[in-house]
């Protein structure tokens, strides 16, 4: 009877334990013979007896209070599909949407009837986990005014084991440009949303009243870009070039990290350097 | 895949504007850099694997096996992987790819000839293992590197055959006619011919009043109307067509002198393309 290893990788079809006082998780599967074999590449972690193997890379795995960015995929009887990069599309049920009309407002039979008018096929919005089933998909919820639908900017997928989680995924970076970093490896690049102070400063000093939130909560399902400059959007692109690098070289990604290998990819006044590997490598080489 | 409307209007401001801004900061002409290996496949008489950094893959086999000569040698197949066998862009793939092989005179006309009676049958075979621009360029670049790692065993003349032969035996003439081979690999002789490139295929983008060359999946969905070109002998040849991309939001068709931009984008890009793959051997 020996001892699992907690330290190595385990490989799918290896052994991993062959006492059976051992619990099996997630990533495990046994066979006639009673032994502990692992599922998935991955390392070994262990909560008392429960053994479980966490893979290495694969698949979003949701889990409550994730920050993520998806993409509508169905608009069906009372709630929306969404697509997050999981095993499964999420679901967003119409009462976890703010609509426009203030918080307090009634959900009637219209809006049911004009939930395209909300959110439809292929749009785009940030959201967060509220609840996940036992079956790997999950339910979300926008009910904050940093949710919504995603404009002025475009999209950008790494794989989700790059992300690293932190406290806030939203991030205003050099260049005029904010960075939502998704938990699920979706990262949305767009025109920063800083440029209207005079309005911060009145919210800061009598808080949020009733007229700026309707017209906050109308902002959330706009369907239009605004006036985007030739400069931001060449930011967005080389953004977007240091994001793939990162991902090329199995950098994790955080918003410290996206300003250091900006300011490491100015050298290149052509963004298009970025997309030659010995480039991409030697950036990343130039990170802390 | 469907882009949400502010995507899309991001998009196609950015390509339309001046300078036409892409979303990974490549200029209009300019294609992905790729990287090629070949010989990968033991089995095969000449293979390739061409990556893109974008996560691009494609695997090319080519095989050749002695059939009564016809005029139809070459089969093309291609297999993309996660799609349905019902899809019909693998098809439909593999009968462009095969129509360009076909015109290739260089090859059907001569390597694959053995006598009056007998040809090599060429099998190209071709996974794609994951994309994320239409296949059709990554394709056609890991069928120049594998066609041009194919080689075949090496005839053997009738008068070295003879020397081999039992003369007492009485032939017949079908018997005659069966080609015999050098069963040392290291003889074996080159498909392509010296000097001679199998030919490399380029998709072009045309967007309001600008043309974009290797367009990514998400520029194509912002693009009027997309056309493949053929770059064979050091010159655009045919077949040159329109590609499918399905129903998108802003289709329409290529302007002609739009043409002759797409034309010239080929012209710049194709040549250095070709050196870089033929140095990567």
């Amino acid at each position: 009877m020996e001892e699992p290893s907690f330290s190595g990788l385990f490989t799918p079809g290896e052994l991993i334990t062959d006492d059976p006082m051992w619990m099996r998780g997630h990533g495990t599967y046994t066979g006639q013979d009673r032994k502990t074999y692992s599922s998935v590449a991955g390392k070994l972690q262990r909560v008392n007896k429960l053994l479980t193997v966490k893979q290495l890379n694969g698949r979003y795995d949701p889990l409550v209070g994730d920050h993520i960015v998806g993409r509508i995929t169905e608009v069906g009887n009372r709630k929306w599909s969404v697509e997050l990069g999981a095993t499964q599309d999420a679901s967003l049920q119409l009462g976890s949407v703010n609509l426009p009309g203030g918080v307090l407002r009634r959900k009637s039979d219209d809006d049911e009837l004009n939930m395209r008018e909300f959110l439809k096929e292929g749009d785009l919005l940030n959201a967060e986990v509220q609840m996940v089933y036992q079956d790997g998909g999950c339910a979300l919820h926008t009910r904050s005014l940093r949710y919504g639908k995603l404009r002025n900017g475009m999209l950008c997928t790494v794989p989700p084991n790059l992300i690293l989680r932190q406290v806030t995924q939203s991030h205003d970076l050099e260049g005029g440009v904010e960075a939502i970093i998704g938990a699920n490896g979706y990262i949305w690049l767009r025109q920063s949303q800083g440029q209207k102070p005079e309005q911060q400063t009145t919210r800061k000093a009598n808080g949020l009243n009733r007229l700026e939130q309707d017209s906050d909560a109308a902002l959330i399902f706009k369907d239009t870009n605004d006036e985007i400059s030739i400069q931001t959007r060449q930011t967005i692109s080389r953004y977007y070039n240091c994001i793939q690098a990162l991902a090329d070289c199995e950098m994790m990604i955080f918003g410290s990290r996206l300003r250091e290998i900006y300011e490491a990819s100015l050298v290149y006044a052509d963004a298009a350097e970025l997309l030659k590997i010995e480039v991409k490598q030697d950036l990343c080489r130039q990170l802390k | 895949m469907k882009l949400s409307n502010t995507e899309l209007e991001f998009l196609r401001t950015s390509l339309t504007g001046t300078p036409v801004i892409r979303p990974d900061s490549r200029h209009a002409g300019q294609l992905r850099p790729i990287e090629s290996e070949i010989d990968i496949l033991p089995m095969t008489y000449g293979s390739a694997r061409v990556r893109a950094p974008d996560g691009s893959d494609c695997i090319v086999g080519v095989k050749a096996k002695v059939v009564n000569r016809h005029d139809d040698l070459i089969d093309v197949s291609v297999d993309i992987a996660g799609l349905k066998d019902n899809d019909a862009l693998p098809n439909s793939l593999a009968l462009v790819l095969k129509q360009v092989l076909d015109s290739c005179p260089e090859i059907t006309n001569n390597a694959l000839i053995i006598n009056d009676k007998y040809g090599f049958n060429l099998s190209v075979d071709c996974v794609v293992l994951s994309y994320s621009s239409h296949p059709l360029v990554i394709l056609s670049a890991a069928i120049f590197q594998a066609l041009k790692s194919t080689h075949l065993p090496k005839q053997l003349d009738s008068l070295e055959m003879d020397e081999n032969m039992d003369l007492t035996k009485t032939k017949t003439a079908d018997e005659a006619e069966i080609p015999q081979f050098d069963d040392d690999w290291s003889q074996s002789v080159p498909l392509c011919p010296e000097g001679w490139t199998p030919p490399l295929l380029f998709i072009v983008s045309a967007i309001n009043n600008t043309v974009v060359i290797d367009p990514t999946i998400n520029e194509q969905l912002v693009a009027e109307a997309s056309m493949f070109f053929t770059w064979k002998n050091s010159k655009v040849s045919a077949p040159i067509e329109t590609l499918n991309t399905g129903s998108t939001p802003y289709l329409g068709a290529f302007a002609p002198e739009l043409l002759l931009e797409a034309y010239s984008l080929v012209e710049n890009c194709a040549p250095a393309l070709e050196q870089s793959l033929l140095s990567s051997e």
